[in-house]
């Protein structure tokens, strides 16, 4: 005897969705490139779904957002080569990640999700159905269309200066200094300069 | 040790500061472990001297565990942890040296690499000055999976591909002067 779920009308009706093209919305603010790419070609390929087939076309659309605010690991965006190569003489050209972003703030997104969906037939017909933005702005439509929002596969990390001064005094104090310490330690220390070696036969000033 | 100064300018200021003696007379009145420079000057005379502030963590014993490894796990600082760094820097941006911040080797170390690795995402903004180097690659968002990946390089190869699907305007800049690009 195993235990059933009772079907609810909201299981019934994301499982009736399954069979049509869904738009589905995520946010590339902070997300790392690879990462995310993994997720958005999962989703479109339709490998989400219990129905998947390869060869059924179950993929559905992804939005993708805030493509210029794409994240990479540690140094990746310099360390990062994309080899281009059309094999004539002269086309090859390796080009750092930081580079592309910089020409065109959705082509690392595209590169990463064209990469994730593997070296097949089908991708070049699936990432039809990929919509990047560099920012939040998209035309009507497709705003429009959009029926979920896909989680972030990183949590975005918040800047010192938006934290507000209730989280800011709420936060517990760490450090603890010892008995009989001065306040005026902890100020700056303003740069005593380079050291300059004095030249042997000069006298001490 | 605290210093005397006496200077010898035209309103005859005349800097007097209490003697480390006078300082431990006063520990018995326990109004807070920190000492903070107080100016007071009367007819010309400038009296310097130290009063306490009180700080609402008590002081560190001589044999307590350091304020990151208190907990039986050790903490495991990151980068994220923005408001803990600030605890531990000076209005500069630099970090206070182990000798006051009483934390053990370890875990100084660590908090050194998180707060670069905080500078160099960005997280600070412009709080500790605008003078950090956002050129080429730095000016974009990146994020580090712990404190020693700065050190673990590694060149990744991507295949490139000219295949692009360029649906809508992506903002992008002209690389030519052709107003057809």
């Amino acid at each position: 005897m195993s235990y059933r779920r009772a079907v609810s009308r909201f299981d019934r009706v994301s499982q009736w969705l399954q069979f049509s093209r869904q738009w589905h919305v995520i946010d590339a603010n902070q997300q790392d490139a690879e990462l995310l790419g993994d997720k958005v070609a999962r989703y479109l390929a339709g490998k989400h779904k219990p129905i998947y087939h390869p060869e059924t076309d179950c993929g559905d659309h992804v939005v993708v957002t805030n493509c210029k605010d794409i994240a990479m690991h540690a140094f990746d965006w310099k360390h990062t080569i994309y080899k281009f190569n059309m094999e004539y003489p002269k086309s090859k050209a390796d080009i750092p990640a930081w580079q592309i972003h910089e020409y065109d703030p959705c082509r690392i997104a595209f590169l990463s999700v064209y990469r994730s969906l593997g070296n097949n037939l089908l991708r070049r017909r699936l990432i039809q159905r990929l919509h990047l933005f560099p920012d939040n702005e998209m035309p009507e439509f497709v705003r429009q269309n959009i029926g979920s929002q896909l989680r972030q596969v990183q949590e975005v990390v918040k800047r010192s200066d938006e934290y507000t001064l209730e989280e800011r005094a709420a936060f517990p104090r760490v450090v603890k200094f010892a008995e009989g310490h001065v306040v005026d330690w902890e100020k700056s220390i303003e740069n005593p300069g380079r050291h300059v070696k004095p030249v042997p036969g000069q006298k001490d000033k | 040790m605290l210093r005397l100064y006496t200077s010898n300018c035209a309103n005859r200021i005349k800097t007097v500061i209490e003697t480390a003696s006078r300082l431990q007379s006063t520990t018995t009145t326990s109004a807070g472990h920190k000492f903070q420079r107080k100016e007071d000057t009367k007819d010309g005379t400038t009296y310097v001297s130290m009063e306490r502030v009180s700080d609402s963590r008590g002081p560190r014993k001589e044999d307590e565990l350091c304020s990151l490894c208190t907990c039986n796990v050790p903490v495991q600082l990151s980068y994220k942890d923005v408001l803990i760094l600030e605890q531990f820097m000076r209005e500069d941006g630099t970090v206070l040296p182990r000798q006051l911040t009483g934390l053990c080797k370890k875990q100084q170390l660590r908090l050194e690499r998180c707060v670069m690795q905080a500078f160099w995402s960005g997280l600070f903004g412009d709080k500790y000055g605008s003078e950090a180097d956002r050129a080429g690659y730095k000016r974009f968002n990146r994020y580090w999976k712990n404190d020693m990946s700065m050190y673990q390089l590694e060149t990744k190869e991507r295949h490139g591909t000219w295949f692009y699907i360029k649906r809508y305007p992506t903002k992008n800049q002209p690389l030519f002067k052709n107003p057809l690009n």
